[in-house]
């Protein structure tokens, strides 16, 4: 068989898992479709009745949808880094886990904007954003730097598939739409595995690689100033930047590996998602949680330390359990010190125990997030008096709540819809490295 | 575990209405004993000063509050009174209401003529009517009218400020007010800064030394403030005056900063294009890369015919 046939042969064999209808997957569609239709009624009422659906006032004016902008932010990291990185650095055991990763980037970066969107409210002045968007103003660096970095992403991706398009066009014994492969034949810009044609493609992914990795750390670093340069109890850091940058790729490795694990045990990816895989990329995590437990470790010794009477007030209410102590010591801890053990010790390390941590590496990351923004605003500079208590402290509310379901659900969704056209698996890319093998083989 | 014999429940059963009984006692009791507190009326503390501003103006700073289970309350929305009166006459100078702090102040302009005692003396009196929960409460005040006078002169290398303090009878002759503490100050934009205070001598006046190195506002100038502070004879007087001359201060021109200010520091809005220019012309480069990819395809699909 030449290789074409058997990356053809691979292609059905990977496409047709996907496309072939399951139970599950019709349940899960379903189940999500409903969280998204309530969130979108969530959504109404937030538009009919105003912010006050919301549990944000006069002082905490940023909630949990700033929380989910900045973890959804947070989590592309996973295809910016770990993919271009591993790209530049034309590791060989990336390919099959590098297309979820750059998926993760892609949906991630177009559901964390419409949080900022829907807190924003008045949906209908946003043409002001840009009518009278001030350049000195970092809120404005971060809708510009998103914008670069979606569309980055987006071509990234897409870069990636155009050897994929090629197969999916050519290939005869699919089932496919006419109309799919039009589709597929626009995206596959013709190409037939032309050296010049690979020399090219390989030049443009390189390019990409080696941007969005800058650009994903200007853009988390963009919005860490949001927060630094204001002069406020638990922001005002110089670490900021970095420490977000550092805690965005602890949280997008972590949702590679659950993403990982969920096509792997669902479509029985064993052969291409081996536990190698696993073992990588949770050493990787193991590496960046070690990292973020520094950071953190750094970040509120100096400000304790410091003994500043309004840093202080924040810094009692996050190590108070009265107040926000379980959530922080879960957060700074158990986040940093669970997934560091499970993946650490050789005995405990298997798929299972590095998804485990992972997945409550990205719980404590939200935990975290939340943590930032919400007793910070809860301290104001001047005193609170004759205030009512439900103005001063922030309680999320279920419209607040409801949409950030229906952000975990859409971010699950397009998934389920992506993989129905978009192979997860980049078969071409596996089938060259096995035909390169073949030939080193060959030669010895 | 032992059995409870019939009796033991009866007991219990007993023993139930019995501790109501005793708790109904002494609820009764305790009941009588706070309406007999509620039906006392409570006894007001009410307070007044007196204060007699540079125009002439004179204020009274007046408060009406309670004890009430050793708490201070406020009284707010009372009704009070200010009369000026002598020996034959009562004039009412003004009514007005507490507010929830149980203050109120009463402005009473210079040209109002408020009748002197023969001595000469003023005589206000606070009155409050009292309602049906709080009684009736007045206060009076007995005040000598007095003037302050200030003037700042310059001796040797030192500032100098002098007040003079007399007293002025009905008809308008003034005599100096000797052994009167005084005090200085300057106004501040909150509040206001102390730099003296001392007794007028026998003259009836008093000087104090200005501080050295103290800046003027942004044309050099200050507010000079001398008062007599809750005197029991003259209350408050006060007086002001500009004082120039004093050394300008310079503002220091604010750093510019980007997030706040209206105008970014240019070098962050260049770097910004720069560095989305780059990013986009990569973009923008790596497009035509895949457009060649297209020619390319399509020059082999030629050639294939």
């Amino acid at each position: 068989m030449n290789p074409s046939e058997l990356a053809q042969k691979r292609l059905v064999d990977i496409v047709s898992r996907f496309t072939k209808p399951t139970a599950i997957y019709t349940g899960l569609f379903i189940i999500f479709s409903c969280i998204i239709l309530f969130a979108a009624y969530a959504f109404i009422t937030q538009l009919v009745k105003g912010q006050i659906v919301t549990g944000m006032r006069d002082y905490v004016v940023w909630g949990v949808y700033d929380v989910n902008f900045i973890f959804f932010i947070g989590i592309s990291y996973a295809g910016a880094m770990i993919s271009g990185i591993l790209h530049l650095l034309h590791v060989e055991w990336r390919k099959p886990i590098i297309r979820i990763a750059e998926m993760i980037t892609v949906i991630s970066v177009i559901i964390g904007p419409v949080f900022i969107l829907v807190e924003m409210g008045r949906l209908d002045r946003i043409f002001n954003i840009f009518l009278h968007g001030r350049i000195q103003s970092p809120i404005l660096w971060d809708v510009v730097a998103i914008t670069t970095y979606l569309s980055c992403s987006i071509l990234f991706l897409y870069l990636a598939l155009i050897k994929d398009f090629a197969l999916l066009r050519d290939n005869a014994e699919l089932k496919i739409s006419r109309l799919q492969r039009f589709f597929y034949r626009k995206l596959a810009a013709t190409y037939a595995g032309l050296p010049e044609q690979k020399k090219l493609l390989e030049r443009a992914l390189t390019i990409m690689s080696a941007i969005i990795i800058p650009l994903a750390i200007l853009v988390h670093s963009v919005l860490a100033w949001i927060f630094g340069m204001t002069i406020r109890p638990g922001w005002h850091s110089t670490i900021f930047a970095p420490y977000f940058v550092i805690a965005a790729v602890f949280s997008g490795t972590a949702v590679l590996i659950i993403a990982m694990w969920v096509f792997r045990k669902f479509y029985s990816l064993e052969e291409y998602i081996t536990e190698k895989h696993f073992k990588y990329i949770g050493t990787i995590l193991l590496v960046l949680a070690a990292l973020y437990g520094y950071f953190t470790f750094s970040e509120y010794l100096t400000v304790w330390y410091g003994s500043q009477s309004w840093e202080l007030e924040v810094i009692y209410k996050l190590f108070d359990f009265s107040d926000y102590g379980a959530w922080f010591y879960l957060a700074a801890f158990g986040g940093v010190l669970i997934p560091m053990i499970l993946i650490g010790f050789p005995f405990l390390r298997s798929i299972n125990s590095i998804t485990i941590g992972s997945v409550i590496a990205v719980v404590c990351m939200w935990i975290k997030r939340y943590l930032i923004i919400i007793p910070t605003l809860e301290t104001p500079l001047l005193p609170l008096q004759d205030i009512r208590h439900e103005y001063a402290h922030y309680s999320a509310s279920w419209v607040e709540w409801s949409l950030t379901a229906g952000g975990i659900a859409t971010f699950c969704l397009f998934f389920m819809i992506f993989i129905k056209f978009i192979p997860i698996i980049p078969v071409a890319d596996i089938s060259e490295a096995h035909e390169k093998k073949d030939f080193i083989s060959e030669k010895l | 575990m032992k059995r409870k014999t019939s009796f033991q429940k009866n007991y219990n059963i007993m023993r139930l209405p019995k501790n109501y009984l005793i708790i109904l006692i002494f609820a009764l009791i305790s009941g009588f004993g706070l309406n007999t507190v509620a039906g006392e009326l409570v006894n007001p503390q009410l307070g007044a000063t007196y204060v007699k501003l540079t125009n002439g103006t004179r204020t009274f700073a007046l408060t009406l509050s309670a004890r009430i289970d050793d708490k201070r309350v406020n009284i707010e929305d009372a009704p009070l009174m200010v009369y000026a009166m002598n020996e034959s006459v009562k004039t009412l100078l003004g009514t007005l209401n507490t507010n929830r702090s149980g203050k109120a102040v009463l402005a009473v302009k210079p040209e109002i003529s408020i009748p002197r005692d023969k001595e000469g003396y003023f005589t206000f009196e606070v009155e409050y009517a009292g309602n049906q929960t709080v009684n009736k409460a007045s206060v009076s005040i007995h005040i000598q009218e007095a003037s302050l006078d200030i003037s700042y002169f310059e001796q040797d290398t030192s500032k100098n400020v002098q007040v003079k303090a007399f007293a002025v009878n009905d008809k308008g002759v003034t005599s100096a007010l000797p052994g009167v503490p005084v005090e200085f100050y300057i106004k501040r934009v909150f509040c206001l800064y102390r730099f003296g205070g001392e007794k007028t001598d026998s003259t009836g006046s008093v000087t104090v030394q200005f501080p050295k190195n103290f800046h003027g506002d942004t044309t050099g100038k200050v507010i000079l403030v001398a008062k007599i502070l809750d005197n029991e004879l003259y209350g408050t007087v006060e007086t002001v005056k500009d004082y120039t001359g004093l050394k300008p201060l310079i503002l220091e021109p604010k750093p510019k900063r980007g997030l706040g200010d209206t105008d970014a520091p240019l070098w962050m809005v260049y770097t910004l294009l720069v560095l989305l220019s780059g990013v986009w012309l990569h973009v923008l480069y790596v497009l035509s890369l895949v457009i060649r990819i297209n020619i390319v395809g399509k020059k082999a699909l030629k050639q294939l015919g």
